[in-house]
């Protein structure tokens, strides 16, 4: 199938990870783990960061916290959501709690993937690569 | 309010009132009706009769009718007009047959009965006795009608009291959820950075990244057991389980020992601290950990609540024989209604603040219990939100010592390599120590049983023995008392590791005859302490 293709081919560039998480140290070392997977990463430790740095970056994808200072991880996507800009953008929730309610809380916010902390590097791996798998796709459908 | 029991009621004498002008007819009378439990008052006039029921309750009066200036009929009349009096039962005593229309008289002045002189004493006793019993039957009804309304009022308080409980348990629940919620959370936050380096360490476990994950692991591990080490500490305070070691300590000491406790936080927040303290030292009776521990957390407390970049000022003084410590900070402040619950246990301002930040609420709950304790006030002040908050101390200032203390601290002496006997069923825990011992050049051997170290130590008796308390089969006190029981047991250095830091297992410890007792997880530094003072010569 269409996913049958070579490395880097099509002048694809590496897919860009954008990190929103406030607590420093999680969002340093998940954006090593990101970089080591192969990929581009950028971290903003606060809403306000995020909204600054998401025009210049075009982050393929963006891993956000739920709870974060001065505006909530779900408010946090729903506005990015309206950004043209990010309408193929890929939106992760990671959040401690992994019940049913929160992930149909972040369903309804728009996140397309909801990831529980901590994390599990064979997790994230996975979803990055299927998303990664996709974006070529939609890329070579163009 | 408490109800009278009933039978008390009948012990006291039934009062009977009798009224005749006459005297030797009222001491016929009383000769009459004279038996037990039974009480004459006797009057000479309607007046004298007044002034008598005025005093006191009677079960039935009986009237001469015919009696100089008042009459008997003119005595019923005023009684029946008297709250008091109206329901006295009242026995007329004629002379001779009374006419129709004076009986009406009586009768509607409220008598019960006629009686005619000379009385029948059977008649007259039996009749007194249905008006005594008749009394005692409506006092012992007013009794048991006290003693309902006493239990009906009873009844109300305790549902009042058990709402008010059920209530402060309810608050309490929902606190303790909101708690485990926060526990949780607060948990996982230093725990996810810890495991994502594990996983970068597995990946490229050398180089520069490597170092600083390895860095990073260690902060925040310090981090996550100085949360529970909290948690354990607020449970023992507020279970009165903790013992304060008084020493007289200058309380500049604490105060440094907080600074760089709290350096980190406040560096990391960006803040400009500023302290201003005496150099001549300031003398308290007081624990010094827990002095600083006091300080510390009142730093923390303000690094926290302070948005990046702010100021926070302590300062030391002396005043009116106590010794004022205050930290104050140009944060978020606390809204006048907050001011007295912020020593609550789990207590936090704030909701909208970077959450990583928040905590447990369990750091000014523990700052005001340890100041309690030692006979100190804890005052928190703000003019409002963003206003900044103050908070001070205020201790017992003691005398300066008479002698100068000697420092028992000696000047680091290489330490002597120490033949280490570790026992410990978790092998993780074990390995560990054993190489933390290796690193500074110790030997130490490893067993996971005590059984196995009983072995070990009698075929070659080791220096010192670090002895996990909770092993399967031989507990670690047991296995102590074995080990002092072998030959030259008594010269063993025996340390007690626990994941306990109770007093009370501290307390066991020394009773089963270790020297030292150590809680779980053990750094590097405190090993070092323990195993250097181990070497030292103990006798002289």
């Amino acid at each position: 199938m269409g996913t049958a293709m070579a490395d880097g081919s099509g002048g694809n560039s590496v897919m860009r990870v954008m990190i929103i998480e406030d607590n420093e140290a999680l969002a340093q070392t998940t954006g090593w783990l990101v970089e080591m997977l192969g990929y581009d990463y950028r971290l903003a430790l606060s809403p306000k960061q995020a909204i600054e740095d998401v025009k210049g970056y075009r982050p393929d994808v963006i891993m956000m916290d739920l709870g974060l200072p001065g505006m909530s991880g779900y408010d946090l996507c729903r506005l990015l959501r309206q950004d043209q800009d990010l309408k193929d953008t890929v939106f992760i929730a990671q959040t401690g709690w992994g019940e049913a309610e929160h992930r149909r809380l972040t369903a309804e916010a728009g996140f397309h993937h909801h990831l529980v902390k901590p994390l599990y590097l064979e997790a994230l791996q996975d979803l990055l690569g299927s998303i990664e798998k996709s974006l070529h796709k939609a890329t070579v459908e163009k | 309010m408490t109800a009278m029991p009933t039978h008390l009621t009948t012990v006291t004498p039934v009062n009977l009132l009798l009224v005749d002008d006459r005297p030797e007819n009222l001491k016929s009378l009383e000769a009459l009706l004279r038996r037990e439990g039974l009480n004459m008052l006797t009057a000479r006039s309607g007046n004298e009769a007044l002034e008598i029921l005025l005093k006191h309750d009677v079960a039935l009066a009986l009237l001469d009718v015919m009696m100089p200036d008042m009459d008997g009929f003119e005595l019923a009349e005023l009684m029946r007009g008297n709250e008091r009096t109206r329901r006295i039962p009242i026995m007329f005593l004629t002379a001779g047959s009374t006419d129709r229309t004076r009986r009406f008289r009586g009768y509607e002045a409220g008598a019960v009965d006629f009686l005619e002189k000379p009385l029948e004493p059977d008649v007259l006793r039996s009749k007194v006795a249905v008006f005594c019993e008749l009394y005692l039957q409506r006092q012992q009804i007013a009794v048991q009608r006290d003693n309902l309304k006493a239990f009906a009022e009873e009844n109300l308080r305790l549902l009042k009291e058990s709402r008010k409980y059920a209530n402060a348990l309810k608050e309490a629940d929902q606190r303790k959820d909101e708690f485990l919620a926060t526990l949780a959370h607060e948990l996982r936050n230093p725990l996810a950075p810890i495991r994502n380096g594990l996983q970068i360490l597995r990946m490229s476990p050398d180089g520069e990244r490597a170092d600083s994950v390895r860095d990073m692991m260690d902060r925040q591990l310090t981090h996550l057991v100085r949360l529970i080490d909290d948690l354990l500490d607020v449970s023992r305070v507020s279970r009165g389980k903790i013992d304060l070691r008084l020493e007289r300590v200058a309380v500049q000491e604490a105060i440094a020992a907080a600074l760089e406790a709290s350096k980190p936080l406040i560096d990391a927040g960006g803040h400009a601290l500023t302290v201003e303290m005496s150099q001549t030292p300031l003398w308290v009776d007081g624990d010094l950990t827990r002095l600083a521990q006091i300080v510390s957390n009142l730093l923390n407390n303000a690094a926290k609540y302070t948005p990046q970049g702010g100021k926070i000022a302590l300062s030391v003084t002396e005043s009116a024989g106590r010794i004022e410590i205050r930290v104050r900070d140009t944060g978020v402040g606390i809204e006048p209604d907050m001011l007295p619950k912020v020593f609550e246990l789990f207590t936090q301002v704030d909701q909208h603040l970077d959450r990583s930040q928040g905590g447990l609420g369990i750091g000014l709950a523990l700052v005001q219990k340890l100041v309690e304790m030692h006979r100190g006030t804890t005052v928190a002040s703000s003019d409002g939100v963003g206003q900044g908050s103050t908070f001070t101390v205020r201790l017992p200032m003691a005398p300066e010592p008479g002698e100068a203390r000697p420092d028992g601290r000696d000047a680091e002496a290489s330490p002597k390599p120490l033949d280490v006997l570790i026992v410990d069923d978790n092998t993780d825990s074990a390995d560990t120590t054993r190489w933390m011992l290796e690193l500074i050049g110790h030997r130490p051997r490893v067993e996971n049983s005590g059984l196995a170290a009983l072995e070990a130590a009698r075929k070659q008796q080791p220096d010192v023995v670090l002895l996990d308390i909770g092993m399967p089969g031989m507990d670690g006190y047991e296995v102590c008392r074995q080990l002092r029981a072998l030959p030259g047991g008594g010269d063993l250095v025996i340390i007690a590791q626990t994941g306990w830091g109770q007093e009370s297992d501290r307390r066991q410890a020394f009773d089963a005859g270790f020297d030292h007792h150590v809680t779980k997880p053990v750094s590097l530094d405190l090993l070092n302490r323990v195993l250097n003072e181990a070497g030292e010569p103990r006798d002289i």
